[in-house]
């Protein structure tokens, strides 16, 4: 599989994901949308509700208003009111009529039996609130509560009318009319079209409590099995104004309200509401359900794009860290190394392109040094031939200056004494390239020994005592740190270094000082320095100093001496003891230095 | 018995001219170069020396030179398979810088190098 496809694959979950989310928000938005509108419509069921409750009851108040007045007017006679009662119950459709005196005692009553008595079981209204209420000339609604066993409640609205004499000043009855509350509530609005005839209700409430529900149960039941009405919830208890909500009921259902309050009727429904309000999850339950399966889509997605993520990461990473380990153990030497070729992507398309690289790198490097090889061995063979011819012209000039001696004059024994010294140099410098590039291409010896560095300065300053000798404005001064621990290095060729540099500086220096100072520099490194106090070098000189077949300054050229490659060569023997060799310079005077990193063997 | 003394960079060579050397009753004393040679001779002069003359490290000419500096009395022959230019001159200048008393080109023929050196020994 392609390195794109897994991509693919893998950018298709991610859409997958996306796309879910954008779905999820859309349904979420659009819910919340149709709960506003649904909450309004339930407000405005609540309302017609509510107004319609009261419209029934003012009009039964109405009813028995002129039908109490028309009675009380023939008749003062109980009996003949108790005969009459049964008529105006039917009449006005309702469940009881009772005309109590303004002390609340039964006159006459269809409830038989109760006559002489109080008026029966008045909960919800205390004497107190009926003597206050008894005088209202509209009339009165008050509820009942009729208990009917344990947990269970009735109530039940009591209409209550006075009853006053011609003057319209003294209350002689007060007639009570028990109605039916189911009746009201079995106005049934389009709450319908939401949902179920069965889960649609609506209730009326008293503060806290449900009253009443549309489905014909006059006997509500314990308040809280609808609707949770903590305190502090609108709709349930004490609205003035009508409005819409959402409520938790105890089953921890999500109901969707709307509530109106029932305009107060000579108190009776203080804090009363008319609440509509359905089940959610039976309005949006399958748009949730889709929601909760897009939600499932969308985690599947993400897991299923991590897997496939997983499997391309992996079949990348695993690759290119192979390929970077073999390229470190080929960056040290290694050229054997290859990658493993494991897929058919990208990524084994570049192991292949890698290993194709190292392939012509090795080869490369196989044809350089046969190259290096073959320019050595010319190099060999170029300083023998030379070397013979030059040999003979050095003996040959100096025998023949030696056995002419007395047949020469000074211009001719001066030319001879320049010849020889030509000579020489000629050899010095055929024999240092041949040091260098054995040097440069490994094929040097290197004889690494346990050997103490201040010594090896000793021997030096010891060799070249007498040159120093016959060089009276030089002072050559030897200033050795004495806790330098013995190191292994080559000793023959670390002296050649050194010897190097303080002949270079004698080279350069007229008169003046030379210090060899060896010291510890960082702990893990010996640092070896010849300062000179003659002339500065300069910055170009400095860069080139140390580079091959590069002649270095040329105070060194002018007094002679060098052949130009010696610091080339210091640098190689320096670099292969994995040192380092620099110069600083300035007016004062020029320093070289050179390190030897410390190395017992032990490692 | 006499003890020569063969410097040549050529292991086979100098193997094969021990060889030789032996079987006519020498006693051999083998350096693969100059500085080889000055080093041995100090130890164990050698009543003639058979020197190459293009090695690496210290050649023949100035090896010459030097033996017969230290040691004046000493008997030397040389020889060469010449260099780019063939063996003459380096030939030539062995015999007149490094004192060579014979000189042979290589490749020679043995019989004659065994007679040459009978006659240089015999010469005392």
């Amino acid at each position: 599989m392609k390195l794109g496809s897994k991509l693919m694959a893998s950018y298709t979950g991610i859409v997958l994901i996306a796309v879910s989310i954008v779905l999820v928000l859309v349904i979420d938005d659009s819910i919340k949308t149709y709960k506003e509108r649904i909450g309004s419509d339930l407000q405005h069921i609540a309302e017609f509700t509510a107004r319609d409750i009261q419209d029934q009851l003012d009009n039964d108040l109405e009813d028995m208003s002129s039908y109490s007045r028309a009675f009380v007017f023939q008749t003062r006679d109980p009996g003949a009111i108790k005969s009459a009662l049964a008529g105006f119950r039917s009449s006005l459709g309702l469940f009881s009529i009772s005309v109590l005196s303004p002390g609340g005692k039964v006159i006459a009553s269809t409830d038989t039996g109760t006559e002489g008595k109080d008026f029966p079981d008045m909960s919800g209204i205390s004497l107190g609130f009926f003597n206050r209420i008894k005088s209202e000339a509209r009339g009165s609604v008050v509820f009942r509560d009729e208990r009917e066993g344990e947990g269970k409640k009735v109530f039940r609205p009591i209409l209550l009318m006075p009853v006053f004499d011609k003057n319209n000043s003294d209350l002689i009855y007060v007639i009570a009319g028990g109605a039916r509350l189911d009746g009201l509530v079995n106005i049934t609005h389009e709450v319908d079209r939401y949902s179920e005839a069965d889960k649609a209700l609506y209730a009326v409430t008293n503060p806290g409590q449900v009253i009443l529900t549309r489905d014909g149960e006059v006997t509500i039941f314990t308040p809280r099995t609808y609707i949770q009405t903590d305190p502090g919830i609108p709709g349930m208890a004490g609205n003035s104004e009508s409005g819409h909500s959402i409520y938790r009921n105890r089953e921890g259902q999500v109901l969707l309200a709307g509530y109106a309050p029932l305009e107060e009727n000579g108190g009776g429904f203080s804090g009363w509401s008319v609440v509509s309000f359905v089940l959610q999850k039976d309005i949006f339950g399958p748009a949730v359900e889709l929601r909760n399966k897009i939600i499932m889509l969308g985690i599947a997605a993400v897991i299923v794009a991590w897997i496939i993520a997983l499997f391309v990461s992996r079949g990348i990473t695993r690759p290119v860290l192979d390929l970077v380990k073999a390229t470190r153990q080929i960056s040290q030497g290694d050229l054997s190394k290859r990658a493993n070729v494991m897929s058919n992507d990208e990524v084994g398309d570049l192991e292949r392109s890698f290993n194709k690289m190292t392939d012509d790198l090795a080869g490369a490097l196989t044809c350089l040094k046969e190259e290096m090889d073959a320019q050595g061995r010319f190099v060999s063979m170029i300083s023998t031939e030379f070397r013979t011819p030059l040999n003979t012209i050095k003996e040959g000039i100096g025998m023949v200056a030696k056995e002419a001696k007395d047949k020469l004059d000074q211009r001719q024994k001066g030319i001879m004494g320049l010849a020889e010294k030509s000579v020489d140099r000629l050899a010095k410098l055929i024999d240092d390239i041949v040091r260098f590039h054995h040097l440069q291409t490994d094929k040097a010896a290197f004889d690494m020994a346990e050997n103490d560095i201040n010594e090896i300065v000793r021997e030096v300053q010891r060799v070249l005592e007498p040159m120093i000798a016959g060089r009276p404005g030089i002072e050559l001064v030897v200033d050795t740190a004495e806790d330098i621990p013995r190191t292994r290095f080559d000793r023959d060729k670390i002296m050649r270094v050194l010897e190097g540099m303080v002949n270079g500086a004698v080279t350069v220096t007229e008169k003046g000082r030379i210090t060899i100072t060896t010291n510890l520099e960082g702990g893990d490194n010996i640092k070896v320095s010849v300062r000179d106090t003659g002339v500065e070098i300069s910055k170009e000189d400095k860069d080139s100093l140390f580079q091959k077949y590069c002649a270095s300054g040329k105070n060194v050229d002018k007094k002679g001496g060098g052949t130009g490659m010696g610091l080339s060569i210091s640098k190689e023997i320096v670099e292969k003891h994995r040192g380092r060799i620099w110069v600083d310079s300035d007016e004062n005077g020029t320093t070289f230095s050179f390190t030897l990193p410390i190395d017992t063997g032990n490692q | 018995m006499a003890r020569i003394l063969v410097i040549d960079d050529n292991d086979e060579f100098r193997e094969l001219f021990r060889i030789m050397l032996e079987k006519s009753g020498y006693e051999v004393v083998e350096a693969g170069d100059g500085e080889e040679a000055l080093k041995l001779y100090e130890r164990q002069p050698a009543d003639l020396v058979v020197s190459d003359i293009i090695m690496p490290g210290k050649e023949g000419v100035s090896t010459m030179v030097e033996l017969r500096r230290r040691y004046p009395g000493v008997k030397i022959i040389a020889m060469s398979g010449g260099g780019f230019e063939g063996p003459d001159e380096y030939l030539e200048s062995a015999r007149l810088v490094g004192g060579a008393v014979r000189v042979f080109a290589k490749p020679f023929k043995f019989d004659q190098m065994l007679e040459a050196i009978k006659e240089e020994l015999e010469k005392g």
